[in-house]
């Protein structure tokens, strides 16, 4: 039999240390019980089965490959003039860098990744405004509102990493963020003259706002979330 | 033995909240743990396990979603029994396993039950595998005889097995409103996902009785105030606002109702302190926890707390809500409040009574609550003849809690051996 001197309970005869304190066993008699115990439970931790993130980004990426260098081969050889190709190439590389790129765990520098995502929607929308003779729209419009969003984006990320913050905390600022993001946007489009622009973005902003404001409230109020606890345990 | 009745259940009370929160973070799966006396065939508890499903038909099914609930229904396939694993109680999903809401372990001479909550409770539990037991006993030549707790798997299933007993006794003309404050919580560094500690130790049950009679205390009212102190001290060497304490204890109800279900059938009796009404000596909190138990335990009371529960589940509104939206109405809940009103639990199954026969090639049981979302020590409580194993799931890394639970035991003369999976 083990003790462990520390907490004076009995050890099992497989442990190396106490559970407890973390004390090592020091048993002389311990060599010859060994063979015939077996330790209460397994060595085998079993981790159920998650599709790897990585898998699924490469998976993606190549799936995403395939018809966008279709695309571009049609349009050198069989269908020349202008380069369509451009828009389908440009709208691919967008959603890849937003959405796969994450994926892959090197990528995971956040401050890079915000960097390079705005660029990536700027460098989009010009594109896409220059391809369709709209540049005018891009100076009024576009890059004003992907400064903007950018820019919110920003001051979340550095807000969340500022401190530890509970997960409830981080998903209400950011329903309160969207909804100035919609607000300054119809703010934004209003003065690039785009009608309704303003109303639009104030409607979203207050249905967000009521939204996020009764869950804030049930955040806050111990009654409030004392008798949803009650609705919701037995 | 085919009967359609026993083709699909709906959902009882208890268990309808539990797949709308079923997430990474809580699994509510318990595990009942039975360790025999020679080592385990896998194949013979493979064949055990076939006809145990038979006999007991509310483990026999997969989860499906209607359109207003989630719904059992029988499953087709067949079910395996696992070499045992290092982190028990894992989240369970629905379409893994073959779809059944259980599994099967053995190690050594230890046959283990992992189960979600919304099959049974731990009396249910209990019966599957206590019946699991004996029909491995069985198997292997031995001679044995057949009780409440082990059914013999040549009987047909009973309709008074299968049945919804909140909802055939929950019809109090009060249904009773709790109130319930935020409270303490003991927190610590988080354990990888997937991973709980189990600590357990087994005693010696005349012992913890003698001492809990010295105390003027049942053995469940003195655990539960045991474990009320350690919290107390606890917060208390913090040094923070002290909050209110509160202790979860579920009782089978099957003692004040007669059932015979083999579902869920239980109901959370809540123990509470205040710190801010000043100094507590142990006694005193014995002498509390003890009447406040005594006093909750009344079936006129509990009645009324359950057909509270049942309101919502009642209600003609809240009824014809799409399943989409109760999930999403659970998991906002439960993501708000999950587990702030209770600081622990203290789930004790109590003495199990087995036929002769089949206790004297029993070791011991063990039953581990399975981990919480933010409370860190939960206890779950099993004694079969003079061992009592108490365990302490645990999904934070410290163990202070269970070293000062264990050692002031050991303090009052109780004989303590600790089993843990923790390295
Ligand atoms: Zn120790």
């Amino acid at each position: 039999m083990s003790y462990c001197v520390n907490c004076g309970v009995e050890l099992d005869s497989s442990a190396k240390k106490c559970a407890l304190c973390g004390t090592q066993v020091i048993n002389p008699a311990k060599a010859q019980e060994k063979e015939e115990t077996i330790a209460p439970f397994s060595d085998n931790v079993y981790v159920p089965k998650t599709v790897k993130a990585r898998f699924i980004a490469s998976l993606v990426s190549v799936i995403m490959l395939v018809p966008n260098m279709a695309c571009l081969l049609v349009n050198f050889l069989i269908l020349p003039g202008n380069f369509w190709s451009v828009h389908i190439l440009s709208t691919s590389a967008l959603l890849w860098v937003i959405l796969v790129l994450p994926l892959f765990k090197k990528a995971h520098k956040t401050y890079f990744m915000w960097a390079f995502d705005t660029v990536a929607v700027g460098g989009y929308a010009f594109l896409l405004m220059n391809a369709l003779d709209a540049l005018e729209w891009y100076t009024t419009c576009a890059l004003p509102i992907t400064v903007l969003l950018s820019a919110m984006v920003l001051f979340y990320i550095i807000w969340v990493r500022r401190k530890k913050r509970s997960g409830i905390l981080k998903a209400l600022a950011l329903c309160a963020e969207t909804a100035l993001a919609f607000l300054f946007s119809g703010v934004l489009l209003y003065f690039a003259g785009v009608p309704y622009a303003f109303e639009i973005g104030l409607i979203v902003f207050v249905c967000i706002v009521a939204v996020v404001g009764f869950l804030a409230y049930c955040y806050k109020s111990e009654s409030m979330r004392s008798w949803l606890s009650k609705k919701l345990s037995t | 033995m085919k009967n359609n009745s026993f083709d699909w259940f709906k959902l009882d009370n208890a268990a309808k909240i539990f797949p709308g929160q079923n997430s990474k973070s809580w699994s509510n799966i318990f595990r009942l743990c039975v360790q025999l006396k020679k080592e385990i065939d896998p194949d013979i508890l493979s064949q055990a396990l076939e006809a145990t499903l038979e006999r007991i038909p509310t483990f026999n099914v997969r989860i499906r979603r209607g359109l207003f609930w989630y719904y059992f229904e029988k499953n087709p396939n067949k079910p395996q029994v696992l070499p045992d694993i290092k982190n028990p109680c894992y989240r369970i999903r629905f379409k893994e396993n073959n779809g059944f809401l259980f599994r099967v372990y053995y190690l050594g001479d230890r046959i283990s039950l992992d189960v979600y909550h919304a099959l049974c409770d731990g009396y249910g539990a209990s019966v599957f595998i206590f019946t699991l037991v004996g029909e491995y006993l069985r198997l292997s030549g031995e001679e044995i005889d057949y009780n409440q707790f082990v059914l013999n798997v040549k009987d047909s299933p009973k309709q008074s097995e299968v049945e919804d007993s909140y909802s055939r006794y929950a019809d109090s003309k009060v249904p009773y409103d709790r109130k319930d404050k935020w409270v303490y919580h003991a927190r610590g560094t988080k354990m990888p996902m997937h991973m709980t500690n189990f600590t357990i130790g087994i005693m010696s049950f005349k012992e913890l009785h003698a001492v809990a009679k010295s105390y003027n205390a049942t053995v469940t009212e003195f655990l539960a105030a045991l474990l009320m102190d350690v919290h107390y001290r606890k917060q208390k060497a913090e040094n923070k606002k002290q909050r209110e304490i509160c202790v979860q204890v579920p009782v089978n109800l099957r003692k004040a109702f007669p059932s015979e279900t083999l579902r869920n059938f239980v109901l959370c009796l809540r123990v509470k302190m205040d710190p801010n009404l000043g100094d507590y000596t142990f006694d005193e909190i014995v002498r509390s926890v003890s009447l406040q138990l005594k006093l909750a335990n009344d079936p006129k009371l509990i009645n009324s707390l359950m057909t509270q529960n049942m309101k919502l589940e009642r209600n003609p509104v809240t009824k014809h809500l799409p399943l989409v939206v109760k999930d999403l109405g659970v998991a906002i809940g439960f993501l708000i409040t999950a587990e702030q009103t209770t600081s622990t639990l203290l789930s004790n199954l109590g003495p199990i009574r087995l036929p002769e026969s089949v206790e004297k090639h029993i070791e011991k049981a063990i039953l581990f609550t399975g981990p919480g979302k933010v409370n860190g020590a939960r206890c779950g409580v099993v004694s079969i003849g003079d061992k009592l194993a108490f365990s302490f799931s645990n999904c934070y890394q410290e163990s202070d809690i269970e070293r000062e639970f264990y050692t002031r035991l050991v303090k009052m003369g109780v004989h303590v051996k600790i089993e843990s999976n923790r390295d």
